[in-house]
């Protein structure tokens, strides 16, 4: 029996149905105006009853997890979300330009999916996915009645900053290529306005952006449900991790965490294949299972396909 | 000269085409001067990418070449970015030939598209080089970074050279690596490294011993017959070819200037007028530099104006 999948085009989005799994996956590029967001939301067949938005990582980080993202939200999807993913306006295939990136476009674009993705599919319980420097966005964007996801952010944009430079060296030393000391990136990015990270480029709007931001500024004061996905060192969770979830205590959140069976190597291209990761089963599991969603038919025959 | 019209997404429209059992994903440009009946297909390399690759690279170029009148795709790989399937290996002797076939059908059968002209980073060279003689439509080849030899492409390969064996043999006996091939996945990456070791080390004895490697080679630069062989069918028909570089990149450039010295000579002599060489500024292997990146996107909208192709 050929089990190959449908697609449907017209002129400004396609739409492939899973032959196996009847996961529909429809990209688009949203919005009115003059810089729209390619999106891509991926729907389980039946009745939906909530979604999350996935707000990526940027630079090198975009790449570096696309295909886990891909992999993650189609497990999503097989647990009976609906998944809302899109690329930033100046990254990936959406429109504008790279040097308006900030943290406060990227809020935007994230409310932007968000309200595509209930128009879309008729849901009202949204909970945003920040992933590292995405926990931004999703923070911010959550404030209005989302609920919280985030996978490992950084505690400031200082230290995210910091983490994006020191990868770029360490790729680049690894590779042989003779590269600049982090304060020289940083000297560069005064005399220069934008410097090379891993290919990618950040601009110094974007850096001043990140710099003066801390997760607590995105998080503002309304306590909200939050999950956090966090990573073990020596059978203890991290530091920053420990000191997240104190933070939003404090503030009066209601945290739950799951911790990763292993970290995700966010800077760089792993060259094994992202359908194997059991970790990225795990995580799957952990947010269907946060969203009250363990009666979902396809759970535990995920871990197959995706 | 004027500046060329801005294209947005106004003028894209996603796209999903089968290759075999998998569907891969595209973004399709569209000109928006009149069109020439020519797309330009955008192939990136090894290391899991996405359809926009590193910086924007393809949609950048995507966008510049449609104000010139192309038609652009860029897609995923299957196992790559939005497609399906999946993809661990990716190597130069196997460099996705099938799914870049599918592109060029999806455009002939569902766009009307009779005529394309390949733009291959690295991997995505090699797999424009290897899929252009069977495909009667092929104009041009824009060929970045390529690489005149196989292998070298994944991590293993530069773990396998970056350490003498006797260091392997040292860490194999370790208790801590005996502990890490408990896990399957890190006994199959380890596995890799071993065999791509072996054969270096093979290699290396080879010419120690006189006897050349299971590809064209002279005065000691090893041209793979998997690059050379389509090559001569390439140039047999006169498909004009862009051979790009980075300034900085002198590995890449080196071994390639050698192979036109030795076993590429033949091909580059007929070949004149119809091949050339750029060189963009930095770095294109890797991951580009930003100023490669600029460069690359003007210098292939200047290389399709000279080549004119039509379909």
């Amino acid at each position: 029996m050929e089990l190959n999948d449908s697609s449907v085009m017209s002129n400004r989005s396609a739409v492939r149905i899973d032959a196996l799994t009847g996961l529909r996956e429809e990209a688009e590029f949203v919005g009115e105006g003059d810089e729209r967001l390619f999106a891509l939301r991926y729907t389980p067949p039946g009745a939906l009853t909530a979604g999350v938005v996935v707000c990526e990582p940027l630079l090198a980080q975009f790449i570096a997890h696309y295909r886990t993202g891909t992999v993650l939200a189609r497990l999503l999807a097989r647990h009976g979300l609906a998944v809302q993913r899109f690329h930033y306006r100046g990254t990936g295939n959406s429109d504008g330009s790279v040097d308006s990136l900030d943290l406060d476009s990227m809020t935007e674009d994230a409310i932007a999916a968000a309200e595509r993705l209930k128009e879309a599919t008729g849901v009202e319980r949204v909970a945003y996915l920040g992933i590292k420097i995405g926990g931004y966005p999703a923070a911010a964007a959550s404030q209005d009645g989302g609920e919280l996801i985030l996978d490992s952010p950084p505690l400031t944009g200082r230290i995210y900053i910091r983490n994006a430079f020191r990868s770029h060296a360490v790729v680049m030393m690894q590779s042989g290529v003779p590269t600049a000391s982090t304060a020289e990136l940083q000297q560069a990015l005064q005399e220069t306005d934008d410097v090379n990270l891993l290919g990618c480029r950040l601009s110094k709007h974007l850096h001043d952006s990140l710099e003066s931001r801390t997760l607590t500024d995105q998080l503002g004061d309304t306590p909200r449900r939050t999950l956090l996905i966090a990573s073990e060192r020596a059978g203890e969770l991290k530091p920053e991790a420990k000191e997240l979830q104190a933070l939003l205590e404090e503030r009066g959140f209601d945290v739950s965490i799951t911790v990763r069976a292993k970290e995700d190597p966010l800077w760089y291209v792993e060259h094994s294949a992202p359908e194997d990761r059991p970790e990225t089963h795990q995580v799957a599991n952990a947010i269907a299972g946060w969203m009250n969603l363990e009666s979902n038919r396809e759970a535990e025959r995920s871990s197959t396909h995706a | 000269m004027p500046d060329a019209p801005v294209v947005t997404t106004r003028s894209e429209k996603p796209v999903y085409f089968s290759s075999g059992d998998e569907t891969l994903f595209g973004i399709l440009t569209e000109p928006v001067v009149a069109p020439r009946g020519v797309a330009v297909i955008l192939i990136y390399g090894g290391g899991h990418n996405v359809s926009a690759h590193v910086g924007q690279l393809w949609t950048r170029m995507a966008r510049r070449v449609a104000a010139d009148g192309f038609h652009a795709l860029r897609y995923d790989h299957h196992g790559n970015g939005d497609s399906t399937g999946r993809a661990e290996v990716f190597d130069h002797r196997t460099p996705f030939v099938d799914d870049l076939k599918a592109a060029v059908s999806y455009l002939q059968e569902h766009e009307g598209i009779p005529a394309v002209v390949f733009v291959g980073d690295c991997l995505g060279a090699r797999a424009a080089l290897v899929a252009a003689p069977d495909l009667p439509g092929v104009k041009g080849l824009y060929m970045m970074s390529p690489m005149v030899y196989d292998g070298r492409m994944g991590k293993e390969d530069e773990w396998a050279e970056s350490y003498s064996t006797g260091h392997y043999i040292r860490r194999a006996l370790q208790w801590r690596t005996l502990k890490k091939l408990t896990d399957p996945r890190l006994r199959r990456a380890a596995l890799r490294v071993a065999t791509s070791k072996l054969k270096k080390v093979t290699r290396t004895a080879s010419k120690a011993f006189g006897r050349s490697a299971p590809a064209a080679s002279e005065a000691g630069v090893e041209v793979s017959s998997n690059f050379l062989v389509p090559l001569e069918q390439v140039a047999a028909r006169r498909i004009p070819i862009n051979w790009v570089f980075g300034s900085t990149d002198s590995e890449r450039r080196g071994e390639f200037d050698a192979a036109l010295a030795g076993p590429l000579a033949r091909l580059w002599e007929n070949a004149e007028g119809v091949w050339e060489i750029s060189e963009v500024t930095g770095r294109i292997t890797v991951h580009p530099d930003l100023s490669a990146q600029n460069d690359l996107v003007e210098d292939l909208a200047g290389w399709l104006q000279r080549i004119d192709p039509v379909s």
